[in-house]
């Protein structure tokens, strides 16, 4: 009887030995397994057009014909020469194309931060001349119109109504002039227009407007942006201006008007009068969405490097 | 009866892109180096010039009129440069004729980008005469230099040399092999190249100066304009207290 039940209980875990949950595997082991199955299989859609702009492609092929994974993983056996030439160049593509990253989202932060600075320094400005204008206001909705107001009053000392007629001018005078600050407070609430110098920014190439040697593109990055998302027939630069115009950020970029707002910009034009705390405004943003479709080549080189650690 | 087709476009796309000066009437001798100017019409791919780089870059010529456009759906009128060329002539024998000449540039909208920061431009004619200060125009026969002496024209088959950050020597390889049908391609196989008649500073301040100026328009005071805007404000407050009750006092007293 006991020997009985000691053998259901061993059949019973020789059985879950056999059958083993997938969900008991972790995710490294998953990925082991898919990659030696299926290498493209492994890689995302993004990941695996990224990794054939670098000619990663046949790399990955050549390591997981090598089979060294158990090797690599225990390190109990040294690995093949074939095998850690083909890791080291893949790490310095990938090493590579992360440092360049790193160059185009530099580049856009300092634009961002003289965006930044400049906004500041006209919003100090803007916020000047506003108290100005309260003060301008005071003077003329309270103390014009007061007078105005008092020499209206039927005082006992003056019989005659002399100053009825000029107290209601004055009183009107101080509410015209209230008015006409207040409109003035209005165009001043935009903040000041400054004018500078043509100064291509990241957005130039973005936007195919002339860029200078700080603002170019590495070829990889350029690539990236410019390749059609899987499964579309839509560039990521093209679904970025997309997504401005539905924004309203840029008018279309089809009109005139469009093309001369996209210039501005991108810093591509002189700048007389343009650069205006909105227009700043735009640009930062912009740049922010840029530098975050750049960042995702992070995310694809990890996956690249991931299936790397697989094989 | 396909490749008669190609080689017959091919020739076509080339000579579309250069004819000899009716004018002249001598024909273009393709084994000579010299060669007497002509005029160009045709479109070709550009990258960079001076300091500009673009992406997908056109250069359209018509009757020796450049026009550098950024995108090949840009108009003519909104062309990042514009200006002319001179001296074009064909160099080499085909399939390897290279066009070259002067191209001087007076308007566009990145114009200014190509400006050196206090350059002296020079324009030098053939009689040996040299010309000191800054083109503002040019047209198919005259270039304009404005020097400190006022404005000069100097007929363009008179120029010798041109040095400004403004005028390039451009060499167009035309490509004979057109695989496509369509023009737009074709024509788009040629490519053209600047090289600078000026060596810019390598220390190129205008970026500095861009902030610099900037900078000092937020930092600038504007003292008199404050004062004066003051000073009105005042004065006009005061006007429409004084004036009616000016006038109060001193008209008569109604009689009631």
């Amino acid at each position: 009887m006991i020997a009985a039940i000691f053998f259901a209980i061993a059949s019973v875990q020789l059985c879950t030995a056999s059958y083993a949950d997938p969900e008991d595997l972790s995710e490294t082991d998953i990925r082991v397994e898919k990659a030696q199955a299926c290498l493209t299989c492994c890689l995302k859609p993004p990941s695996l057009q990224l990794a054939k702009e670098l000619g990663l492609v046949e790399l990955l092929l050549k390591l997981r014909t090598l089979s060294e994974h158990e090797k690599h993983k225990h390190g109990t056996a040294p690995l093949s020469s074939e095998s850690t030439s083909l890791r080291q160049e893949i790490g310095e593509v990938v090493l590579t194309t992360m440092l360049q990253c790193q160059e185009v989202i530099a580049e856009i932060d300092g634009e961002i931060s003289e965006a930044d600075e400049l906004k500041s320094a006209m919003g100090n400005k803007r916020d000047a001349a506003i108290k100005t204008n309260a003060i301008a206001n005071i003077v003329t909705n309270g103390f014009i119109t007061g007078v105005g107001t008092t020499l209206q009053e039927p005082f006992e000392t003056f019989p005659n109504s002399r100053f009825e007629l000029p107290g209601e001018i004055i009183e009107a005078s101080g509410s015209f002039a209230s008015a006409g600050l207040g409109g003035y407070a209005l165009k001043q609430n935009a903040g000041v227009k400054l004018s500078g110098d043509i100064k291509p920014n990241m957005l130039a190439k973005v936007f195919k407007r002339p860029n200078d040697d700080e603002t170019e593109y590495p070829d990889v990055i350029w690539r990236y942006l410019n390749a059609t998302l899987p499964g579309t027939k839509v560039t990521r630069r093209q679904l970025l201006i997309q997504r401005w115009e539905e924004l309203g950020r840029i008018p279309p970029q089809n009109t005139q008007k469009g093309r001369l707002y996209m210039r501005t910009l991108a810093g591509t034009i002189p700048q007389k009068n343009t650069i205006t705390m909105n227009m700043l405004d735009d640009r930062e943003a912009m740049l922010m969405d840029v530098k975050a479709d750049v960042s995702q080549i992070y995310k694809e080189l990890l996956n690249i490097m991931l299936v790397v650690r697989a094989l | 009866m396909h490749k008669l087709a190609l080689t017959v476009m091919s020739l076509l796309t080339l000579q579309s892109l250069w004819s000899p000066a009716m004018s002249e009437g001598t024909p273009l001798v393709p084994n000579e180096d010299k060669m007497q100017s002509g005029i160009l019409n045709g479109r070709a791919t550009i990258k960079i010039v001076g300091p500009l780089h673009l992406s997908e870059g056109i250069v359209v010529m018509k009757d020796n009129e450049i026009s550098v456009l950024s995108d090949a759906t840009d108009s003519i009128r909104e062309a990042e440069l514009s200006g002319q060329l001179i001296h074009a002539h064909a160099v080499g024998d085909r399939p390897s004729r290279i066009i070259k000449g002067l191209a001087i540039f007076t308007g566009g909208y990145s114009i200014k980008a190509l400006d050196g920061h206090g350059v002296n431009e020079s324009i030098a004619v053939t009689d040996g005469s040299k010309y000191l200060g800054h083109i503002i125009d040019s047209s198919t026969n005259l270039l304009r230099i404005k020097t400190a002496s006022g404005v000069i024209v100097v007929p363009i088959r008179n120029i010798a040399e041109i040095s400004s950050p403004r005028a390039f020597e451009f060499s167009i390889t035309a490509n004979d092999e057109q695989p496509s049908a369509s023009d737009s391609v074709a024509s788009a196989q040629n490519r053209i190249a600047f090289d600078p008649t000026l060596n810019s500073d390598p220390n190129n301040i205008s970026n500095y100066l861009h902030a610099s100026t900037v900078h000092k328009q937020l930092s600038e005071n504007h003292l008199k304009k404050r004062v004066l805007t003051t000073g009105l404000v005042v004065t006009g407050a005061a006007a429409c207290i004084a004036v009616p009750f000016g006038c109060a006092l001193f008209t008569q007293r109604p009689n009631r």
